[in-house]
């Protein structure tokens, strides 16, 4: 199925107003939506906590996204939740789910408009911390993803150092995380849909900010991956007078 | 999990992190105690140079932790994955007591970006600027932290395990030197041991005398009087040795008035003038072992908090091998820290080096094995790695006979060979014979002490170690094998070949031990011979049992010399001592 991408994200869009059920002290709300994985945003309270985006008009969302988070090590469950009422009641956009492991988590659903978003998270017994929060609409890639496409997080990126001794023994190895690196080329593309859709991510993309890569959500929805671009990414380039095609390098995390 | 549980795992996952442990105040501004009125832009970032109220000012530290972006960075902590590359470390080496040998030194490059200052401003939301758009983050933070020379630099090697657990880290302490740049977007962070503080631009000893002859004096003057008023009580102790221009003397004070004993440590008796400097001296009057005077000389000369002398440890090797070890000499004027314990090392045989994990400074007398010390073995099949063992010879080293000229005459005077009016030499005729190795010559002159018990102790050790021509070495272990060696300590090398051409176990002394840029995951070890040439055994203490009551062990590392009735219960006749 075809991949999505998560970069829109109504929590720093224009005219929000964030806020919080509680934060503890070094862990503000404000980390959560910074883009940088290396802080967070972290309740003081177990039970339901939550991190709220609200507008004054409604805005569309189909996707929630979080990285850098330990949910899992605190068997935390976690749903984007929308009001209409201005906060008064509140829906659930997709039944809360507990994730099995720490990795980003990419979950799409069906489109609202609402005023009011938030990402609510039940904490049982000890607190999770969250790097990053995300909102928003979804870039639908065009099409799957085509043959010599590695998915990035089947093999993730280590430096291998294994130590033999004089006579050939092994003595040991260790490794080096490096997170992930990969790369997709569609082609057939639309040349109006690389203008409309395509250009606001790159514009994103070589900010440089972070996004989301969910290469096939219907079918590996867990295989989701943080990441960002290191150099300029390629043009896109016409294959013939009524196509493009595109490419896209990046580097990022689990 | 632990350190020692993760580094011996095949698959284990690296990671090495910095931590820059800085002054902070504790208070909060405009909170009791502190009386600040500022607000907004002008509140303080909890550091000295931006303090508002330094009366008040209640310094507390705060450690700021940078990682590898690479590493797999644990879950809410407060970590920085801003460091480039790899950490490079050179290790401390020591010289096996030849003098202080070398500093370790740590550089950690630091990428350099905006920052929003969350977690680092405490008035963050006070000010009126937008922190991610005004400056850097090392900008900001050098800025805020300008006194950051001699804070602590910690280097955390160890693991991510499956639960990320601090446990996991071994953590090695620094003295923070010097940050350089941003340069290109980079900052390069450089510390050394501890024993830094002990360099010339940081400490010398003893204290520089503010204190002044009031009026001169003549050659035969028996009392002084210092100046200003009241100097006598704040500087000086009630008696002691004071040097005034190239003249020791001795004096016992009472207020600022000295009464004077001339012409001490055999320096000339001169006449002195109105506002000549009266230096306190500093001096051990060869009742004060090495040990005790090398305490006085970290703790009250560089400031060594006395908590990294682990003075258990330094009494076991004093009692061992540095009993006579006892310092007579004196310091006329400051000198270098550094200087002086370099001197001592040669002078006494041993070495003083940092371990920067257990956070002492260690003390290790140049001595052959100890009793019962255990030593662990190197193979080429279990530890060392392939390709990475190398010797090298060293002929520089080599002695056959070593000439030490002690008993200084006049102190004021420089160490050359006139100014000695002792001299001991130790010569090993066989191997200095053109049969073997050929005669070369060590000279060692030494100011601190004038007992022929010291200068034959120190001709005959130092010829015993080094008349072989001392083999260095260097090979690479995995990180499984860490700990099993220490600087200073001895390691068993299987590794060289005999002169049939097996295999032969040799005892190494361990100089080096770097982690360099392959922490976690093997480490490179220098180490050099640590042979005795002749034959050496310990006189059994009291309570061991008789020759043929002692176990094994007992035999073979004791001397018996007979049993309580002068012979041995077999009938043999007792050993002399001729």
């Amino acid at each position: 199925m075809p991949g999505k991408i998560g970069y829109h994200n109504l929590y720093v869009e224009s005219g929000v107003t964030v806020t919080a059920s509680t934060e503890a002290t070094g862990f503000e709300k404000e980390n959560a939506f910074d883009w940088f994985g290396y802080d967070w945003w972290k309740p003081t309270a177990t039970g339901d906590s939550w991190i709220r985006a609200s507008f004054g008009a409604a805005k569309d969302a189909d996707y929630m996204a979080i990285f850098g988070h330990d949910l899992s090590d605190h068997g935390s469950s976690i749903k984007a939740q929308y009001s209409t009422n201005g906060g008064t009641s509140w829906s659930d956009a997709f039944s809360a789910v507990t994730p099995t492991d720490n990795n980003t988590l990419f979950i799409d659903f069906t489109s609202v408009s609402a005023a009011d978003w938030r990402i609510v998270v039940t904490n049982p017994t000890t607190i999770a911390a969250i790097a990053g929060v995300m909102i928003g609409q979804s870039l639908d890639l065009p099409h799957s993803m085509e043959i010599g496409f590695a998915p990035p997080s089947i093999v993730p990126d280590v430096d291998l150092r294994t130590a033999v001794s004089e006579k050939g023994v092994f003595l040991g190895g260790s490794q080096v995380s490096k997170g992930i690196t990969g790369d997709f080329t569609l082609t057939y593309i639309d040349p109006a849909w690389i203008r409309s859709t395509w250009k606001p991510f790159i514009d994103h993309a070589i900010t440089p900010k972070p996004f989301i890569l969910s290469w096939d959500p219907d079918n590996y929805s867990s295989e989701a991956v943080l990441a960002w671009v290191t150099e300029k990414p390629r043009a896109p380039t016409y294959i013939d007078s009524l196509y493009m095609d595109l490419h896209l390098a990046f580097e990022g995390t689990l | 999990m632990s350190y020692d549980t993760e580094k011996v795992k095949p698959g284990k996952k690296t990671a090495v992190m910095a931590g820059l442990v800085c002054d902070y105040c504790s208070l909060t501004e405009g909170t009791s105690p502190c009386t600040s009125t500022e607000t907004g832009d002008n509140k303080c970032f909890n550091t000295r140079v931006s303090c508002n109220d330094p009366t008040n000012y209640t310094k507390t530290t705060k450690e700021y932790i940078f990682s590898q972006p690479s590493v797999d960075l644990p879950i809410g902590e407060n970590i920085f994955p801003f460091i480039s590359g790899e950490i490079e470390k050179s290790s401390t080496s020591i010289t096996g007591g030849s003098g202080l040998g070398k500093r370790s030194v740590v550089r950690v490059n630091i990428k350099d970006s905006t920052h929003h200052d969350r977690g680092i401003d405490k008035s963050v939301a006070d000010r009126t600027y937008t922190p991610e758009n005004q400056g850097t983050f090392w900008g900001k933070w050098l800025a805020r932290n300008p006194y950051y020379e001699g804070r602590t630099l910690k280097i955390y090697y160890g693991y991510i395990g499956q639960t990320f657990s601090w446990s996991d880290f071994e953590i090695h302490e620094y003295d923070i030197t010097d940050i350089d740049g941003p340069n290109d977007g980079m900052v390069t962070v450089i510390a050394k041991d501890i024993l830094v503080r002990t360099y010339d631009r940081k400490a010398k000893y003893p204290a520089l005398s503010t204190g002044k002859l009031l009026s001169a004096i003549t050659v035969g003057a028996t009392t002084a009087t210092l100046t200003p008023s009241g100097i006598g009580n704040s500087e000086y102790p009630a008696s002691g040795y004071a040097s005034i221009g190239k003249e020791v003397v001795g004096f016992t004070r009472s207020g600022d008035v000295l009464t004077l004993t001339r012409n001490e440590w055999g320096t000339e008796a001169k006449p002195h003038s109105a506002n000549d400097v009266v230096q306190l001296c500093a001096s051990w009057d060869g009742t004060n072992n090495v040990t005790d005077a090398l305490y006085e000389i970290l703790v009250t000369g560089a400031g060594i908090p006395a908590s990294y002398i682990p003075t258990t440890d330094w009494d076991t090797e004093e009692a061992l091998w540095l009993l006579n070890a006892n310092v007579k000499g004196i310091l006329m004027r400051p000198e270098s820290i550094e200087k002086v314990i370099s001197e001592w090392c040669e002078s006494f045989m041993f070495d003083l080096h940092w371990d920067p994990v257990a956070k002492e400074l260690n003390l290790n007398a140049l001595a052959p094995e100890a009793p019962g010390e255990t030593i662990n073995t190197f193979t080429e099949t279990s530890n060392i790695i392939k390709g990475s063992f190398k010797v090298e010879r060293v002929s520089d080293e080599r002695f056959t006979e070593v000439r030490v000229y002690y008993g200084k005459i006049d102190y004021s005077e420089k160490d050359e060979l006139e100014n000695f009016a002792n001299g001991q030499v130790a010569i090993d005729v066989n191997l200095g014979s053109d049969d073997q190795y050929g005669n070369t010559i060590k000279t060692i002159y030494s100011r601190w002490f004038d007992s022929s018990v010291n200068a034959l102790q120190l001709a005959g050790r130092t010829l015993a170690r080094f008349s072989d021509t001392p083999e260095h070495i260097t090979f690479e272990l995995e990180q499984k094998d860490h700990g099993k060696l220490a600087i200073a300590g001895r390691a068993k090398i299987n590794s060289m070949q005999g002169v049939t051409g097996a295999n032969i176990e040799k005892t190494f002394q361990v100089t080096e031990v770097n982690e360099g840029r392959t922490a976690g995951q093997k480490f490179k070890v220098k180490a050099k011979t640590s042979s005795f040439n002749g034959r050496y055994i310990f006189i059994a203490p009291n309570a061991t049992p008789d020759y043929f009551s002692a176990s094994d062990n007992e035999r073979a590392l004791y001397f018996f010399i007979c049993e309580n009735t002068g012979d041995f219960s077999d009938g043999s006749y007792g050993y002399k001592i001729i």
